[in-house]
């Protein structure tokens, strides 16, 4: 251990030294660097110039120079002639881990170059010319072994320093390069970028690209192919010379090249190899050369290049490196024209959708206005030729009441046939509508545009708005006019139908109670009993009627509440007495607040209604409601809990009081509902199928009309059941806190 | 003296079923089926009180007691209004109604004629 840290430490100090001494040679290197003058007019003179310092000052055997053209070949300055490096897969294999080292270091990517490596002259140490991420060239020194290399100066530590310096001079050299043959080369190039990219049509494209290629190389036609290996077309020709275009020459070509040609291609690296290769075309007209256009790794066409007398081998490498940008940019333009064709195509369905959909579709920014909208949206809200684009949607209809959409049957001339929704009322509705945390919205509107008055299912989907920042959401437009008309004119029906009934039902249930209260002498026993039965009936009729006529005027939207604060208990308390008969009928035992409720009280049980003293009940829980609707709500619910108890059972209710609700509750122990008649429990016309419900009559309108009118109240209804155990229903209403505390004073 | 009633109802078989009815409980009963008809009858005879449909044809029940509020005489008559459950909301305006000297609201479907008389008795506070 001890020696080889002696050893280490001497070898340290023996290489600082030299360190030393190179240090000072870098500095002089540097200075001869900075008065070195690079003379543009005599590069070769200037290249040895420059050798000269640099091997005197480096220490280095030989020094070579130079520099990366766009076409990424390699020129050693000074000896243009040389054949070019061309820098591919190879190169960047040997250079994968110098690329790390010199990524790390300089913080580029794609640097390619190989640092040290042996060849017959010695050792090479070579450095890359790095400038912006870009390879400008690269400086070789020849060692003879490594310990020379380490006396350089061109070393690690100080190299970065040292490339800064070249770089301008390289810069220059570069700059020197580019003859002006090569400068028109570079804006022929940048001439078919823009070509590509103008506003041509394709074809009117290709024959410009095809003479562009023949302003820089010498050639008689230049043709482009263009798809896939399999099947391959021709697209494009400069001259006449390939008339017959659908001879077989071009699809000949296909697997002869890929036999031939494909395996070089992909060892392109070997440049001293042709690249292109001979064909003689079936019509005998002479050598062809090809050139591949890539697309990646793949090959999507070929640039043909035909001339009678010329061989393929004739082409210089700059040519043939011309040709090459030429098909880099081609290969750039096709992929695009291939993408771009199909989202053409995709945009042409999304389009054909958009436009035939016999809904409206509008898309609207995040302030509400109008992105796009379809015909059929037009024709609603303004029309076909005109765009909407940009319009305000909400300023483009206004939303109707429907209540009092057409006179009632009764005489309504006081009031207008339509109200229009006040504005604040509107913009309420509107927030509500597009506030609402869900994420698509559906409801149904009347409303007014400049083209009539529709009935409209909004549907609001806000989820596209996620992705796109100006984007609020897609309103879909469905026009149901024509179903609202039939449903209205249904409902107008029942109403009309059920009104017309009630008059001729008032009469029979009349002049029947005066019969059976012997207003027109005696009856026998028999006699009363079927009168009570038909009288019964037609009271059955009455309530069916009435049922009807509820729910028509709710689907009309033709009911307004009176609200007032309302004593809930004392409200249930009268709905009882009128259930006396029934309740005493099945002997239900009613329990309230869990006091018994007794119709001849004693002194365990009260009196519904009752507020002696003895009684628990507090009659102090007030709602805001329409009285006549609250005790609908109840009586409904106190009905049910009755009909469908078993003889004897207990019906319980019970009040609490919150904040803003009140609660009543009505548990029966009767037959119960099934999980699956629980959901459709408040639809219209439903009626449950229990052993009961046989004995019992009903319209299956109750519990419907008993949800809409707690509904209307801002309440809630809920329900819990158990089949064979009982029923609970709670019915949450407003309370009037704040209105009984007024009553009171 | 016998109670005197008024009854205005377009319906001839509900007219003819409440006349039965007052007439057997001792009423004199006068009988119109419009309201214009009625305000003729005001004019023969001012009745104790008035049994009073709100839809008729011509001149319905709240017109004619607009009409009769006009006249200091008529004014004074107590009205019950008969009417269909549900309607009251829509078809009057409760405030005015009121104002107009409306004692009481009778839903026809579910009041039998025995209680109608025995709502008017206790407004002309007959013992029944």
């Amino acid at each position: 251990m001890q020696k080889e840290r002696k050893s280490g430490i001497k070898t340290a100090q023996k290489t600082s030294a030299e360190r030393e001494s190179s240090r000072k040679r870098f500095e002089r290197l540097l200075f001869e660097l900075a008065i070195f003058d690079f003379s543009l007019e005599d590069i070769d003179k200037s290249t040895r110039d420059l050798k000269k310092i640099l091997i005197e000052y480096t220490g280095a055997r030989g020094c070579t120079l130079m520099f990366l053209d766009s076409y990424n070949q390699l020129w050693k300055i000074g000896e243009r002639t040389t054949y070019p490096f061309m820098l591919g897969e190879g190169v960047a294999g040997r250079a994968a881990k110098y690329r790390k080292e010199i990524c790390a270091e300089e913080g580029v990517e794609g640097n390619i170059y190989k640092p040290l490596y042996k060849n017959k002259s010695g050792i090479i140490l070579a450095i890359p010319l790095i400038d912006k991420n870009k390879v400008l060239g690269v400086l070789n020194f020849t060692y003879k072994s490594k310990e020379e290399m380490a006396n350089s100066p061109i070393n690690h530590e100080v190299k970065t320093f040292f490339v800064k310096k070249l770089r301008k001079i390289m810069g220059n050299i570069i700059l020197f390069h580019k003859t002006e043959e090569e400068r028109s080369e570079l804006k022929n190039s940048k001439k078919i970028i823009k070509l590509l990219e103008g506003n041509l049509s394709h074809k009117r494209k290709m024959e410009e690209v095809t003479n562009k290629i023949t302003d820089f190389v010498d050639t008689d036609k230049v043709t482009i192919l263009v798809g896939s290996l399999r099947k391959i077309s021709l697209v494009s020709v400069n001259t006449v010379a390939v008339k017959n275009r659908n001879s077989k020459s071009t699809i000949d070509l296909v697997p002869l090249y890929k036999k031939r040609v494909k395996k070089k291609i992909y060892s392109i690296l070997d440049i001293s190899e042709d690249f292109g290769f001979k064909l003689i075309t079936k019509d005998g007209r002479g050598y062809t050369t090809i050139r591949p256009i890539y697309a990646g790794a793949e090959i999507i066409g070929f640039i043909l290049l035909e001339d009678k007398t010329k061989n393929i081998n004739n082409l210089s490498t700059r040519e043939i490196g011309c040709i090459d940008q030429v098909a880099k940019n081609l290969a750039k333009y096709f992929n695009y024209q291939l993408s771009s064709k199909k989202i053409i195509e995709e945009k042409e369905q999304w389009r054909q959708l958009f436009q035939n959909d016999t809904d409206g579709v509008i898309l609207l920014s995040k302030n509400k206005k109008i992105i796009e909208a379809n015909p059929k949206a037009k024709d609603i809200f303004g029309s076909r030729k005109k765009s909407l684009t940009g319009k305000d949607f909400f300023s483009l209809f206004k939303i109707l009441d429907p209540e009092l959409k057409s006179p009632t049957l009764v005489s309504m001339d006081s009031v207008p046939n339509f109200k229009i929704v006040s504005e604040r009322d509107l913009v309420k509705r509107v927030d509500i509508y597009f506030s609402s945390r869900k994420n698509i919205n559906r409801k149904e509107y009347f409303i007014e545009t400049k083209n009539g008055r529709y009935w409209i299912l909004f549907s609001m989907n806000t989820t596209i708005s996620k992705g796109h920042m100006d984007t609020f959401g897609v309103v879909q437009i469905r026009d149901i006019t024509i179903r609202k008309e039939l449903e209205q004119n249904k409902d107008e029906f029942i109403s009309i139908a059920s009104h017309e009934l009630r008059t001729p039902l008032t009469a029979m249930k009349g002049f029947l109670s005066m019969i059976i209260s012997k207003d027109y002498g005696e009856l026998n026993e028999k006699q009363i009993k079927s009168l009570t039965r038909v009288s019964d009936s037609t009271g059955r009729m009455i309530d069916l009627v009435e049922a009807l006529l509820d729910s028509s005027r709710i689907e009309l939207e033709r009911f307004c509440l009176e609200r007032e604060p309302v004593n809930i208990m004392e409200a249930t308390c009268e709905i009882l007495r009128e259930l006396k008969t029934k309740v005493e009928e099945k002997k239900i035992k009613i329990i309230m607040q869990g006091k018994k409720v007794s119709f001849s009280p004693d002194k365990e049980t009260i009196e519904p209604g009752c507020n002696c003293k003895n009684c628990i009940i507090k009659s102090d829980i007030y709602v805001l409601a329409d009285r006549s609707r609250l005790m609908q709500i109840i009586q409904n619910l106190l009905d049910n809990a009755i009909k469908y108890s078993f003889i004897g059972s207990k019906v319980e209710i019970y009040f609490t009081e919150g904040d803003k609700f009140a609660t009543i509750s009505i548990k029966d122990k009767g037959v119960g509902i099934s999980e699956k008649d629980q959901k459709d429990l408040f639809k219209r016309f439903h009626r449950i199928h229990n052993p009961l419900s046989t004995q019992t009559y009903g319209t299956g309108l109750g519990l419907y009309i008993t949800e809409k009118l707690v509904d209307a109240h801002g309440g809630k209804i809920e329900v819990k059941s158990k089949e064979g155990k009982g029923t609970t229903f709670v019915v949450k209403v407003p309370s009037a806190k704040q209105m009984s505390l007024n009553l009171v004073r | 003296m016998k109670p005197k009633i008024l009854i205005i109802e377009d319906d001839l078989t509900l007219q003819e079923m409440y006349c039965e009815k007052f007439e057997m409980c001792k009423f004199l009963v006068y009988q119109a089926s419009t309201g214009k008809e009625g305000l003729e009858k005001l004019k023969i005879d001012i009745p104790d009180i008035i049994l009073l449909d709100i839809m008729m044809p011509e001149m319905n029940g709240l017109e004619m007691l607009k009409e009769m509020k006009k006249n200091k005489v008529f004014r004074e008559i107590p009205v019950i209004l008969l009417t269909n459950l549900g309607e009251k909301k829509i078809d009057m305006d409760t405030e005015l109604s009121f104002a107009l000297g409306v004692k009481d609201y009778l839903i026809k479907t579910k009041h039998t004629p025995d209680e109608i008389v025995e709502k008017v008795k206790k407004i002309l506070k007959i013992k029944v």
